[in-house]
């Protein structure tokens, strides 16, 4: 037997890391460079955020991304919808850089101020920059549309 | 340390406004309203020390916006042009200087404190000449143009350097310090010490309370970190000499025996065994080396007389050698490759960590430049409503505590580091094999050589003289090597008892240190201070637990119950004074226990001060409140600050406060007003 004062057993609870895209900022900022860079008039639709975000995820859905704007129709048939895009553009509209519009969302005046801020420091997502250079406004709301009415026929 | 006295100025187009105040030696109570500048008045003494960490961030934005933009008064808005603050304090010494630093200033810029030899405020002293010094910048500890470093000079102070989470050392710094003599009302009531900054040092209210204490357990920290330190460099120093004597061995394909992959002192240098091959010690190997020498010059001489036989045996044999050698090489070379194939795995993940490490640190910038454009999620506020959210967009998921930014930066640090570490100790491990693999190769080419001739010599006897040579050359070749090899062991030997002479010595001193974290005389202490703490709990009424079973425990120097620490204690019961306002009065008894405790024999390094702002937290009981002024009031020795609303009733206020020794700090209305002179 062992006396009880030896089987104490310490339990230290440690804080779990997180996934730096789940940021709320980080996020935030990644749409506020889709809208800076890829998108007209700063504004793009909801399912076309989604498409970005769920590309900037990964290098081969970006290469398939880039063969889609070179050759004008798209081989992307279906993408991922984040729930944390979501979340992220709710909070950037309460901090008053989006706004909603009939068709999508849009940059404020302060969204555009932040985004150059962001276009400023080159160790902030320089990947995600490139990328969105080479597509540039490549990807247009109209290809996007014609995708999504293929889901509907399914 | 004792504040003297507190001026706020305020520079507007309607003249000068602000506030003007000297504090009493003992007891001083600021009274005023729920929205009267009462915590603002706290906040710009925290501020003028540049503690506002405490306060929850850095720079004038932790002040009321009514000192930095516009105010009201007299139904009229009046915008602030330029702001500043004074604050005029005395060390332990009776040393006076005045503190000035600013709020808004189109020049001056937030983190300059300067410093005054003067008693500007309580004697209206010119403030002459300045010291200018600066804060919350790197370095602003350390420094001697930082604040900090300054006001820890000026008060006598001398903080210990401390562990850090992430491995490295950092001094206890002295906003830690404050957070047990300022208690701001915000948080300052939710948590004993609730509001100490985070600065990355590891359990930081155990260091700042064994700190105020006074414990000895620093000076021996800080002996065994010395000591520890020397054990390494000795540690350190003996692998390298190891290492060095390995690889001269491995090149000649020498093996040692004896060897202590850390020192040790059960080692001894004559026990060490050099071998050569066929378990030949080297003075055998020598010997038979030398043997074979002769032999091959006998031979040379007596060339006809050697039988084909011989020779065909001899082939037998070396191929047989030649064998053993290849297998061996074989197995060198898988064990290489396998070491490769690792290395480019570790290569891949540390890639990863290389990467999210970026990542993250690009968010922590987003988060400063967020700040800048007063986006709210930057400082983990909702836009909204203004509340603290946690930094994840899927907070709902998640359970338990997250890593926040800077900490998890520190965590893929700590793994890369880990990682590098492994990848180099294979690394290391391959260039060993490589040697190895080399000397193999060599060894295979040059039995090659050998049968060839024999091969040749079945038939001609020219090419068994040649072998006679070439044999003869290999051997005094094998023999200068050797020999060379055992003078530098002759000096390697040498200084690996120098090196364990000095492991002796440095192992020596830490089996001196005391066993016990804490030595005899800190328990002393720390019993002291328990039984202070419990002593004030009673005065103060604490009722949701028997007082006489709370100990202070020595894990983490915090009141516990049955080995849990001692919090809010939740219980059905309809008395009206709740629990959560029982756990303010642990709060009280442990932020004074503190004081009580420092300023007894032996004595610590409690600043002899508090400043508590609306410790009547919860509606606690006026008796309670009571006792705590009549506490604080008792000591000679502490100034202290209390800042109440006591329920803005005179009634209260008078049942609190009556026939207690304090000087009172109270005004009508708003704190900010025209200011006369």
């Amino acid at each position: 037997m062992i006396a009880n004062n030896l089987m104490k057993i310490k339990f230290n609870k440690r804080p779990a890391p997180v996934l730096v895209e789940h940021r709320p900022i980080y996020k935030i900022g990644q749409i506020a460079l889709i809208l800076y860079i890829s998108s007209r008039a700063y504004k793009s639709s909801l399912t076309r955020l989604h498409l970005f975000n769920w590309a900037l995820k990964d290098k081969n859905r970006q290469n398939d991304f880039l063969n889609a704007g070179e050759s004008g129709n798209s081989r992307i048939s279906a993408w991922g919808f984040d729930p944390a895009l979501t979340i992220a553009i709710r909070f950037a509209i309460a901090e008053k850089l989006l706004f909603e519009e009939v068709s999508g969302y849009k940059l404020t005046d302060l969204g555009i101020r932040f985004a150059k801020k962001i276009m400023l420091d080159d160790s902030i997502f320089p990947e995600e920059k490139n990328f969105l250079f080479l597509i540039k406004k490549s990807i247009t709301e109209g290809m996007v549309e014609s995708v999504t009415k293929s889901w509907t026929s399914l | 340390m004792i504040i003297l006295g507190l001026k706020i100025n305020l520079v507007t187009n309607e003249g000068d406004f602000g506030f003007k105040e000297t504090f009493g030696r003992n007891l001083t109570v600021i009274k005023a309203g729920n929205s009267g500048g009462k915590s603002t008045l706290v906040s710009t003494i925290l501020y003028a020390l540049g503690m506002e960490e405490i306060l929850g961030g850095k720079g004038e934005n932790t002040l009321p916006y009514c000192l930095s933009t516009y105010f009201d008064f007299e139904g009229k808005r009046i915008q602030v042009e330029a702001s500043e603050i004074y604050l005029e304090i005395e060390n332990k010494f009776g040393d006076v200087r005045t503190i000035r630093r600013t709020i808004k200033d189109k020049y001056k810029h937030s983190k300059l404190i300067e410093i005054y030899d003067s008693k500007y405020i309580s004697k209206k002293e010119k403030l002459g000449s300045v010291t200018p010094t600066y804060v919350h910048d790197a370095g602003g500890a350390k420094r001697e143009e930082g604040f900090h470093f300054y006001l820890e000079k000026f008060l006598g102070l001398n903080l210990p350097e401390v562990g850090t989470t992430s491995g490295g050392i950092a001094k206890l710094y002295l906003q830690t310090i404050f957070s047990a003599h300022a208690i701001e009302q915000k948080r300052g009531w939710t948590d004993y010490l609730a509001n100490i900054p985070f600065y990355g040092i590891r359990d930081p209210k155990v260091r700042v309370v064994e700190f105020l204490l006074g414990l000895e357990v620093f000076e021996i920290n800080a002996l065994k970190n010395k000591l520890m330190n020397n054990l390494g460099e000795v540690n350190q120093e003996w692998q390298i000499v190891n290492k060095r004597l390995i690889d001269k061995a491995n090149e000649i394909g020498l093996k040692i025996e004896g060897l202590y992959r850390d020192p040790s002192l059960l080692f001894n240098p004559d026990e060490l065994m050099i071998y050569a091959k066929e378990n030949y010690t080297i003075d055998e190997y020598i010997i038979k080396l030398k043997n074979e020498y002769e032999q091959l010059v006998n031979k040379e001489k007596a060339e006809q007389n050697i039988s084909s036989d011989e020779i065909l045996k001899e082939i037998e044999m070396i191929t047989d050698d030649l064998k053993l050698i290849s297998i061996g090489f074989e197995q060198l070379n898988s064990k290489i490759i396998s070491n490769r194939i690792s290395i480019s795995t570790y290569q891949e993940i540390l890639d990863t960590i290389v990467e999210d490490l970026g990542k993250n640190k690009a968010a922590l910038k987003l988060r400063v430049l967020g700040a800048e454009l007063d986006i709210e999620v930057s400082k983990d506020k909702c836009p909204t409503c203004f509340q603290h959210i946690v930094d994840n967009l899927l907070a709902e998921e998640i359970k338990g505590p997250q890593l926040d930014l800077k900490e998890q930066i520190e965590h893929l640090n700590s793994q890369k580091k880990m990682l590098e570490k492994q990848m180099g100790g294979v690394i290391e491990e391959n260039k060993l094999l490589e040697v190895k693999m080399n000397n193999a190769k060599k060894e295979i080419s040059r039995k090659h050589n050998i049968l060839d001739s024999l091969r040749k010599a079945v038939t001609s006897g020219t090419e068994m003289e040649k072998l006679y040579v070439r044999k003869q050359i290999y051997i005094e070749n094998e023999v200068h090597n050797l020999e060379k090899f055992k003078d530098s062991f002759y000096i390697i030997k040498n200084e690996m008892s120098t090196l364990i002479d000095r492991f002796r010595w440095v192992d020596g001193q830490i089996t001196l240190l005391p066993k016990e974290i804490y030595s005899e005389k800190d328990i002393k202490k720390i019993n002291f201070f328990e039984d202070r703490f419990k002593r004030n709990a009673m005065k103060f009424n604490y009722e949701s637990a028997q007082v006489s079973d709370i100990v202070i425990s020595k894990d983490n120097l915090l009141p516990s119950l049955a080995h849990i620490e001692l919090r809010e204690i939740r219980r059905s019961s309809t008395k009206t004074d709740s629990s959560a306002s029982d756990f303010v009065r642990l709060i009280w008894s442990y932020v004074l226990a503190l004081f009580q405790a420092s300023s007894t024999k032996p004595i610590g390094n409690h600043l002899n001060f508090l400043l508590l702002d609306e410790p009547g937290q919860h509606s606690m009981a006026q008796q309670s409140q009571r006792s705590l002024l009549m506490e604080l009031s008792s000591y000679s020795d502490l100034q202290s600050i209390v800042a109440a609303s006591f329920d803005e009733s005179e009634a209260i206020f008078h049942e609190v406060t009556n026939g207690l020794d304090f000087k009172l700090i109270t005004w009508d209305g708003k704190l900010i007003k025209p200011m006369k002179d």
